[in-house]
């Protein structure tokens, strides 16, 4: 996958995402401030591979790392897991 | 002559009436959409502090493209150079009706249809090739 799919793949997503997050701040109230969202596909498993890889380097950079991983079920469309370092 | 004991007085601090939140979600491993934005206690947007499209480049994340409500109505400032933090500011085509709610959702749907305008032309100014694609 080109970075440029990549990037277009994960902006889309993001916007979806960011409009959950801002109807539903309870769904997040438990994670860390300031920590940052790596988004992960229902169904595109190539985007989650590139984007596995984007964690390692957010995390050098002293972040906390949220996956935010999309599900199909229309109730609860995402969901958030942190990741141990 | 008897002391007079002092009365201890708890300072009245108010209690925030708003709570700022900041998200920020990466794009790939040189691009990421960081967004603020202020909430009241009804759960009621009273302002969008900052939706950003943040580049790294040369190692440096740097604000391209963001917006805020500042002055009670949205506009966009631009990074003119990426060697410094001079910015211009504007409200072409940008969302003038409609309350925060609306405003944060333009402003990240025009970040998701114009990320890549924003980054060619911050390197075009900049007149710097952009090898992170």
């Amino acid at each position: 996958m080109t970075k440029s799919t990549q990037a277009q793949k994960n902006i889309d997503l993001s916007q979806e995402l960011a409009e959950y997050i801002a109807d539903n701040p309870k769904s997040v109230e438990n994670l860390p401030e300031n920590s940052s969202f790596i988004i992960f596909s229902s169904e595109d498993e190539s985007l989650n591979i590139e984007n596995e890889g984007l964690i390692k380097s957010i995390i050098a950079e002293g972040k906390k790392v949220i996956k935010a991983i999309q599900t199909k079920d229309k109730e609860n469309p995402w969901k958030f897991s942190q990741v141990a370092y | 002559m008897k002391k007079l004991k002092r009365i201890k007085v708890n300072k009245y601090v108010p209690k925030p009436t708003e709570e700022t939140e900041t998200k920020e979600i990466i794009i790939t491993d040189s691009d990421k959409i960081l967004y603020i934005f202020k909430r009241d206690k009804a759960g009621k947007y009273t302002e969008v502090v900052n939706v950003s499209f943040i580049a790294r480049i040369n190692e440096e994340w740097i604000p391209v493209v963001r917006y805020d409500s500042t002055h009670g109505y949205l506009h966009r400032h631009k990074r003119i150079l990426i060697k410094n933090e001079l910015e211009t500011t504007d409200t072409n085509g940008v969302k003038k009706k409609g309350g925060h709610h609306t405003w944060l959702t333009w402003a990240l749907n025009d970040l998701r249809k114009n990320f890549g305008e924003y980054r060619r032309l911050i390197f075009k100014r900049s007149k710097m090739i952009d090898n992170y694609y």
